[in-house]
């Protein structure tokens, strides 16, 4: 698993859904974070954030710049090529997936989700992470 | 060489938008549209397939544009447009202006000029799958999500407004080839407030705009579960749509007397809440 003390960037244009990703990863163990409406102001969230971003979870449909096009930013980044990124939605349809995966994501969480369910998913990106 | 290229067939008149539906695309659709009214089709197909953006003057253009063909008595649809295209039409409101639609078949559905692909599913067929489908994702996202056991009653038509006041209801807009309909949930403030506290645990006294976005966010995971078991395994091709939701004392939703209402009730601990659905199916052959 990620080091608890991991400082987790969480992207969602929705109010609620920042809560319950903040709410489960704190039951996982998780204290520090930071967040973000849109992807524009996620990436402006990783490029400054002091002390650095460890992980992100990003949701997928969001005004401005969608889940998919801030992955696709954060990859393009030599600094963030590594980043574990994980993409949060609430459709999983094959396509989706497969251009998930082909822009680089590190996993895939639909919702709706449980902590455990959450807490397996950054178990196996952090074995991807670690891989890495 | 126009920006726009236009393909008439014998009840169509399908139009190929550029990739960017700027300034300049607009005042060249100005000198196109007064001749594309005078076409004698059943309906204007504005194909968004190749288009990433839309700007405000083409918007303008097309509100024009709807309105002088519909003195004629002719349609307008849009399809192939990208997720974030229809995400913007629809939070500018201009759906009625636009019609999305998924494809040019579901537009020949509609018209009844060719028969429905997909299962085709008959109208009873298709709202019986329809009802179970949303009576299983209200249920796994309610008690997954907001951390709420409850239980499913017996659907039934809606013959009179509930005696219960709603105090907090989300609407969400169905568009596939084969039908359209509204998915409305609806809580009394009570029940609602129940289930905001289980599912973020934080105490939740009256209905605030940031617990209004909880309503939304429930909203997107059941229509998210239920158009993903729909598309996937039922062959239909629900497509993305925003939630809209509204808050305040004995709220009614308002549905097309067309079609008939769906009541699915649950029960919580709190108290009971309602999902109701409409659905209009397209011709089929």
């Amino acid at each position: 698993m990620f080091d608890l003390k991991s400082r987790i960037l969480i992207v969602d244009d929705m109010l609620t859904m920042r809560k319950l990703v903040i709410k489960s990863c704190k039951e996982i163990g998780f204290s520090d974070f930071t967040e973000a409406a849109d992807g524009n102001l996620g990436w402006d969230k990783l490029t400054t954030a002091e002390p650095a971003i460890n992980l992100i979870i990003s949701d997928w449909n969001m005004p401005n710049c969608s889940g998919l096009e801030f992955l696709k930013k954060v990859r393009r980044d030599p600094r963030y090529a590594k980043m574990p990124f994980v993409l949060l939605t609430a459709e999983a349809e094959a396509g989706q997936v497969v251009e998930a995966v082909q822009a680089g994501v590190t996993s895939y969480i639909v919702k709706p989700f449980t902590t455990a369910a959450l807490s397996a998913k950054l178990e196996a990106a952090s074995l991807k992470f670690i891989k890495k | 060489m126009s920006l726009f290229k236009t393909d008439k067939t014998e009840h169509l008149n399908i139009i190929q938008c550029p990739s960017a539906l700027d300034a300049g695309a607009a005042s060249e659709f100005a000198k196109l549209a007064p001749e594309l009214v005078t076409l004698s089709v059943k309906a204007h197909v504005l194909d968004f397939h190749h288009c990433q953006a839309l700007g405000p003057e083409m918007s303008r253009h097309l509100i024009k544009f709807k309105r002088d063909v519909g003195a004629t008595d002719v349609q307008i649809f849009s399809i192939n447009l990208p997720r974030a295209l229809l995400k913007q039409i629809k939070e500018s409101g201009l759906d009625s202006v636009f019609n999305p639609i998924p494809d040019l078949n579901a537009v020949k559905v509609k018209l009844g000029l060719a028969a429905a692909t997909g299962p085709a599913p008959s109208q009873a067929t298709a709202s019986v799958e329809f009802i179970k489908v949303f009576v299983s994702a209200v249920q796994i996202a309610i008690s997954t999500q907001a951390s709420t056991p409850l239980t499913a009653g017996k659907p039934y038509t809606k013959k009179e407004p509930h005696k219960i006041d709603i105090g907090i209801a989300g609407v969400i807009s169905l568009v596939s080839t084969q039908f359209a309909g509204t998915i409305s949930l609806l809580f009394p403030a009570k029940v609602f407030m129940d289930i905001y506290t289980n599912m973020l645990g934080e105490p939740l006294e009256s209905i605030t705009p940031e617990s209004e976005d909880a309503a939304a966010e429930l909203l997107n995971i059941i229509f998210g579960l239920a158009k993903m078991k729909l598309n996937n395994e039922k062959g239909f091709t629900v497509q993305k749509a925003i939630p809209t939701v509204l808050a305040g004392d004995k709220l009614h939703v308002a549905t097309s007397k067309s079609g008939s209402v769906v009541v699915l009730p649950f029960e919580t601990k709190a108290g009971p809440f309602f999902v109701e659905v409409t659905f209009e199916q397209f011709n089929s052959a």
